[in-house]
């Protein structure tokens, strides 16, 4: 079959194939891709961490030349703004600071990379930089709180009553009452907490009402001792003393559970619009808030991507905090499923704190798995910790 | 195809890495791609992807302080970030007892970007090029980018099925086994980070350092040109010899440990070769001959450079670094006395008889010329003669 095409059409088509040759033309012009791209083309918005990162790098690099007191001083200032700012980034840096040849050897070195490297849940690195130093620190209330604070987290209560009393005999201060509380809570000893708790708000209210580590502590006290009133003011007042990363995301865990998930919407949203940097767990805060007023979305995608990496950021140091975001996002998607159990089961293997136990408690019980709660009681009736035990099965997980 | 297919695989795996970046873990994280040609051809292609923020902090990518990154502010610094990764980033292969380097080139570079709904990761990928010897049994990588500030700052190898983390000043090691991998830190970088450790280390080096244990056997070949037993001459001698050895290589191994002497790794191994095949040919060629303080202290000091390649103290300064070298040179000297004492009696037994004696003093110096000039091609051109 032929086609006539008439005088008038040709000359249409070679109208259309002038255009399109223009068009094309213009079009093959535009910068395509970062690539290629004109020189002035925007690659990234840098993170807003890296403004406030910088100028601590440069005093850090700074610090090969300094002495060995000007270096503890810069750590200590960097590792103060990483507390406020819950910038991990910097912990490295501080890491290094410390390590330098002329410091590490030093005692308050040390004890401020211990201190670190328990923030960051690098808890063996700690207990095994702990252990140097035991000869010379004996008399330093800053030793016996660090260990106090990392053998609960291995189970070891007697060992922490151990520290704690030991810190109390050189010094006593909010921190050591919080700390004979602590135990007297995981104990079950009623009458010692509520002693301990009159005597901290009695002797030691200023000191801790200036301090929003204290407060964070003393508030979750009251929360397990059943006054969720108290624990909820304190949260809030330690958020108004230290408007950290890690306050705000503790203040969200406890509205999730006592105050519902708008009242923690609330608490992010104010955070945000206060002009506060996301903190560390901010996706997973916003993903179980989301999940607990019915959008599962960013915690199915969030829960996917944690698995996917798991192999890999596992082995990085501190990445055990994962093991517990992870039971977290499971037990608010699908708290009866076989895999919320094996991560709290994973989570408790590595810490053993109190929100862990109760991740583990309430994973079994939802999935009505009788030896995983079978074997958490009687791991915590070994360990001493009846009061631990009480406030589970109060709640009914246990 | 192939290439298409593993770089899809690559940005996928990295889609997945920055998205649980993005949210939780802000550890430092560099990832890298291990891939080769063939075996056989000895060539190799590490692609590193270095996010642009870790770039921005450690050399101030964002010339004009807005935040924003462009193009031309990155271009600016891409010399100094390319001559940074290449300085702080080596492949090296196993060859006899120490590790030859690979020729590094670079092949180009790129900017990917991820996109998740919670953060944006961009990174500088650069693909370098590796020159190595054919058919490694093991391959060594050492990675030191970022950790110069930050301690937490680790790398994510991939190569073949594996994924190893790196630790910047490190050197890890992948045995390859035909295709596939095992991966291990280096026993004399990472693991041997006290006084017992690096005696340890280099007591293991010496005792799996085949070239370094020939030599000393061409050292005691000349105690058995004459008849049975040793002189208290001999004796004397042989222990002048070794001293004055093992003198030269302390020396050479702490200059080039602290950094006042730096001599190219391949014309160590080259010239250690070649130090083989003059000992041995000397032993066939004059039975009557010693070695004298001189040529033993001399070979000695280039032994020492070799022992210098496999010591890597991970930027260790101060008491760390003279433990390091103590502990590693102290750890050769009993593997060489070890050595030393099982062999002299065994060389000694075949010797006793007249018969026999001809293994000794001819057969196993042309052994050791054979070997050495094996060592000595392989070394000068990258092929593979010696299996191992």
């Amino acid at each position: 079959m032929r086609v006539a095409i008439s005088g008038t059409n040709r000359r249409q088509i070679q109208w259309i194939g002038v255009v399109c040759a223009i068009v094309f033309g213009l079009v093959g012009g535009l910068p395509e891709s970062a690539e290629s791209g004109s020189d002035g083309e925007i690659l990234m918005r840098l993170p807003a961490a890296n403004q406030q990162v910088r100028p601590q790098l440069a005093a850090l690099q700074a610090m090969r030349e300094q002495s060995p007191e000007q270096v503890l001083i810069q750590a200590q200032d960097t590792f103060a703004l990483m507390r406020v700012s819950g910038e991990e980034k910097l912990g490295g840096m501080i890491e290094r600071a410390l390590t330098l040849s002329s410091v590490k050897a030093s005692l308050p070195a040390k004890l401020m990379l211990a201190d670190l490297y328990q923030y960051q849940h690098r808890f063996d690195d700690a207990l095994a930089l702990l252990v140097t130093v035991e000869d010379q620190a004996s008399v330093n209330p800053a030793y016996w709180r660090l260990r106090a604070n990392l053998y609960p987290i291995q189970g070891q209560t007697p060992l922490m009553a151990d520290a704690c009393a030991r810190g109390a005999a050189i010094e006593r201060s909010p921190w050591t009452v919080l700390c004979t509380g602590e135990i007297a809570m995981l104990q079950g000893q009623r009458a010692a907490i509520h002693q301990s708790l009159d005597e901290l708000l009695t002797h030691h209210g200023s000191a801790l009402h200036s301090n929003a580590d204290l407060l964070i502590w003393a508030a979750d006290l009251f929360d397990r001792v059943g006054r969720p009133e108290q624990a909820s003011a304190y949260l809030r007042k330690a958020l108004l003393v230290g408007p950290r990363a890690y306050t705000v995301d503790r203040l969200i865990q406890f509205q999730l559970q006592h105050e519902g998930a708008d009242a923690a919407a609330k608490t992010l949203q104010w955070w945000q619009k206060s002009g506060h940097a996301p903190f560390d767990s901010w996706a997973l805060s916003a993903a179980l808030i989301a999940a607990a007023q019915g959008d599962r979305l960013p915690a199915v995608r969030l829960l996917a991507s944690l698995e996917e990496a798991l192999s890999d950021h596992m082995q990085l140091p501190g990445a055990n905090v994962h093991w517990r975001e992870l039971a977290r996002l499971s037990l608010a998607l699908e708290p009866a499923s076989e895999t919320t159990r094996e991560y709290a089961l994973n989570n408790w293997h590595q810490q053993k704190e109190p929100i862990d136990a109760a991740l583990l408690a309430q994973a079994a019980n939802a999935s009505n798995h009788e030896p995983s709660l079978r074997e958490l009681a009687a791991e915590l009736q070994a360990k001493q910790l009846f009061g631990l035990q009480a406030n589970l099965t109060r709640r009914g997980w246990l | 195809m192939n290439s298409l297919i593993r770089r899809v695989a690559l940005v996928i795996l990295i889609c997945f890495f920055s998205v649980s970046n993005a949210y939780a873990h802000k550890t430092s994280v560099t990832y890298l791609e291990l891939t080769y040609k063939q075996l056989a051809q000895g060539l190799w292609s590490l692609q590193l992807m270095l996010p642009l923020e870790e770039l921005d902090l450690k050399f101030g990518l964002d010339a004009d302080g807005n935040s924003l990154l462009n193009i031309r502010e990155l271009d600016q610094k891409i010399p100094t970030i390319v001559s940074y990764a290449t300085d702080r980033v080596s492949l090296s292969t196993a060859h006899g007892s120490g590790h030859a380097d690979c020729q590094q080139s670079v092949v180009n570079h790129t900017i990917d970007q991820h996109t998740d709904s919670q953060e944006s990761a961009v990174f500088l990928s650069l693909r370098l090029q590796f020159k190595c010897l054919k058919n490694p049994t093991s391959l060594r990588i050492r990675y030191d980018l970022f950790g110069e500030f930050d301690a937490a700052h680790r790398a994510i190898l991939s190569f073949t099925d594996t994924r190893q983390v790196l630790v910047p000043g490190e050197a890890q090691t992948l045995t390859l086994v035909g295709d596939q991998v095992t991966a291990g830190s280096d026993s004399a970088a990472s693991s041997a980070s006290s006084l017992p450790g690096y005696i340890g280390a280099g007591f293991h080096h010496i005792l799996i350092g085949w070239d370094h244990l020939a030599f000393l056997i061409a050292l005691l070949i000349p105690l058995m040109a004459g008849p049975a037993g040793f002189t208290r001459h001999q004796v004397k001698s042989l222990l002048i010899t070794v001293s004055v050895f093992t003198l030269g290589h302390s020396l050479s191994l702490a200059a080039a440990t602290l950094g006042w002497l730096t001599v190219p790794t391949r014309l160590v191994e080259v010239i250690i070769a070649a130090s083989i095949v003059i000992a041995a040919g000397v032993c066939l060629l004059r039975r009557e001959f010693r070695f004298g303080p001189a040529l033993a202290g001399g070979f000695g000091l280039v032994h020492g450079f070799g022992f210098a390649n496999v010591l890597e103290l991970g930027g260790a300064s101060g008491s760390d670094l003279w433990f390091g070298l103590i502990g590693f040179n102290l750890g050769v000297e009993a593997g060489q006395l070890l050595f030393v004492a099982l062999a002299l009696p065994a060389l000694a037994a075949v010797a006793w008889f007249s018969v026999s004696r001809p293994l000794v003093t001819k057969g196993l110096p042309v052994a050791l010329m054979l070997a050495g000039a094996g060592w000595f091609a392989e070394r000068l051109t990258s092929i593979n003669l010696i299996p191992g």
